[in-house]
């Protein structure tokens, strides 16, 4: 290999491998685009028709009809229930022994759209799948969306067709704090902070299911098309051995005729999806809490982005190649540039504008391993950051903090907390985009979702598991031969290889954005060519309301 | 000027990307150094011209060691 690169010159080689990282990120986008190919058309063209014949449309085709015509509708969570089956925890056996192991979408849509030029957050239950029954991962991206809606003050619009609860897999989704319930108490507060909850049921909505209907500020029902009650008929015939109809029982026209419970009555799903557009006209307009300026393109399109990504996660990066295809104008105002160098350039600080928004910039450089120097700017710069009121965009590619003798005795520990302490305390809306390996403490330092970002989205180079597979592979290894010579066996040193090669593939595995998105570990992949706009958009959606002022705590210095 | 460009941490020379007499621009890469299992490239502070290569590849360096000389 080293012989073989020698033969071109350096500028042949790297013009050689930017082309080869150009190609393999438009293959690697190409296969992101067939994996949400499956939610957006689950269960095919017999799904379709099934719901034809009910007069009713899949749950997609209603959100666009909803959203005004332009607008792009900025889905969250779509990789949700990918493979849940195979997934080790949050899904696996309890997925599979019901034959739910493949749910791609998760079991419902969540986004952000706007409709009357409002921003408000969507939820549809995906009609074609399971007859819209909530599967724990559902209800994980229910609340997911419930609480970016909360932090965002947006109105929340249910576009409600769910069999409830799916009775197999009632354990994960019933009784804890998350599970269904939160769905309603959640309602209750942000309707008692003011932020709208409206709902237009489209199906049953039975038992618990029913109070989306009548916790709503407004709600709708449409004739012989949806149903709201505590029991449906079965049950009642059962319990108290009354004969009635679902339409009788709790159609349309006893909700907003008898009980009271519904708001409005339509005849259709279209007139439905109207009369939500109707009531949204009623909002109140929002603001942008930000010093927006024009939007200026950048100079380099997203493929110099591509260029730029070495394919191999773990092989050096130069973020500016990144960075100067986000910002406006590709202009980058740079924080302490010279600083440490080698060592301080580890990570990136700066500003920039996105599509006009101000927006601070924390990224990982180079082999991404954080060293004090860069760690100490790092704190430095999110404090300023927080000061200022500007929101933080998080290029995490960081395998972690630099180990060995050296760093411990200057610091690196101590400096690395001041760096999970900052971004802990950073109010100011922060957006985390994995862009390579997140391993570690790294993943703390860099807003990892623990650290609760606005937004935390990675790309298709994103790996996510708290070291490397290599090193996982290594430690375990370390460790078991420890355990072996210990008891006075010997080692298999086959086996071992064995065992060594298993953890790495498990770590890949488990690493993958598919994967880390099938458990809605994050917001969503997102391809290279969508970069800036999405980004942008998410803190636009983040900067609705006020920026809090930030306190730091108890820094170390 | 001559501007010392030093090793950022311990590792292992990978490889050299520039001879004696090269002109050389500020942010281009002059060795790379392989350690924590990565290939960190070294690049130059300043723009310049190579004076001297203190090191060949596959040797191990230690923290601020001298690699390469600019002038």
């Amino acid at each position: 290999m080293a012989e073989e690169r020698k033969k071109m010159t350096r500028a042949e080689r790297l013009e050689a491998e930017r082309e080869a990282n150009l190609k393999h990120w438009l293959e690697q986008d190409e296969l992101l685009f067939k994996h949400r190919e499956e939610s957006y058309d689950i269960g095919g063209q017999p799904q379709v028709e099934r719901l034809a014949k009910q007069k009713k449309k899949p749950v997609r085709q209603l959100i666009t009809q909803l959203v005004d015509p332009g607008e792009e509708f900025f889905e969250i969570g779509q990789d949700c229930g990918y493979d849940i089956g195979k997934v080790r925890l949050y899904g696996g056996e309890i997925y599979d022994s019901e034959k739910r192991g493949h749910i791609p979408g998760g079991g419902m849509v969540t986004g952000v759209g706007k409709v009357h030029g409002k921003d408000c957050m969507i939820f549809g239950n995906e009609n074609r799948y399971a007859a819209g029954t909530y599967f724990p991962i559902t209800l994980k991206k229910h609340m997911r969306a419930q609480a970016i809606a909360e932090a965002s003050r947006l109105p929340c619009i249910y576009i409600a067709d769910s069999g409830g609860i799916n009775l197999p897999l009632q354990v994960g989704c019933f009784a804890d704090d998350g599970h269904f319930g939160s769905m309603f108490y959640n309602m209750c507060r942000m309707s008692a902070m003011g932020i709208k909850q409206y709902t237009l049921s489209t199906g049953g909505n039975t038992a618990g299911g029913a109070y989306i209907v009548y916790l709503a500020t407004e709600s709708i029902m449409i004739e012989k098309m949806s149903f709201a009650f505590l029991a449906g008929p079965p049950m009642v015939k059962s319990a108290i051995g009354e004969t009635v109809s679902p339409e009788d029982l709790g159609g349309a026209y006893v909700h907003t005729q008898h009980s009271g419970g519904c708001d409005h009555f339509v005849r259709s799903q279209d007139e439905g999806i109207q009369k939500l557009r109707d009531i949204m006209e009623f909002e109140p307009s929002q603001s942008l809490y930000t010093d927006r300026r024009e939007t200026r393109p950048p100079k380099f399109d997203y493929k110099e982005m591509m260029r730029g990504t070495p394919v191999d996660t773990y092989k050096y990066i130069n973020i500016k190649d990144t960075i100067k295809c986000l910002a406006d104008d590709s202009y980058f105002h740079e924080y302490k540039p010279t600083y440490g160098p080698g060592r301080g350039d580890a990570i990136i600080a700066g500003k920039m504008w996105m599509k006009g928004i101000p927006v601070g910039v924390v990224a990982s450089n180079a082999s991404g391993v954080i060293y004090i120097d860069a760690a100490r700017k790092a704190t430095e710069w999110m404090i300023r950051c927080g000061n200022s009121n500007l929101p933080v965009l998080f290029l995490q590619g960081s395998p972690g903090y630099m180990v060995g003798k050296a760093e411990e005795w200057g610091g690196i520990g101590k400096y690395g907390s001041d760096m999970v302490r900052a971004c802990s305390c950073l109010k100011s809306p922060k957006v985390t985009y994995v862009i390579g390996p997140d391993h570690g403490a790294a993943n703390y330092g860099m807003c990892g979702r623990a650290f609760r970002p606005k937004f935390a989205f990675t790309n298709m180079r994103g790996r996510t598991t708290v070291m490397s597979g290599e090193t996982a592979g290594f430690i375990v290894e370390t460790v078991r031969r420890k355990n072996i010579i210990d008891k006075g066996q010997t080692v298999d040193e086959e086996d071992m290889k064995k065992f060594r090669q298993m953890m790495r593939d498990r770590y890949d595995a488990e690493g993958h954005p598919f994967y880390t998105g099938s458990i809605n570990f994050h917001d969503g992949v997102i391809a290279f060519s969508e970069a800036r706009d999405k980004l942008a958009r998410a803190f636009e959606i983040a900067l609705r309301v006020p920026v809090e002022s930030s306190d730091w705590g108890d820094l170390k210095l | 000027m001559a501007v010392e460009v030093v090793a950022p941490m311990p590792g292992t020379i990978a490889e050299i990307l520039v001879e004696v007499g090269d002109n050389v621009r500020t942010d281009e890469e002059l060795i790379i150094l392989e350690a924590m299992k990565m290939e960190n490239p070294i690049v130059a502070p300043a723009d310049g011209t190579v004076k001297e290569i203190k090191v060949a590849e596959e040797d191990k360096v230690d923290t601020n060691q001298v690699l390469l000389v600019l002038e």
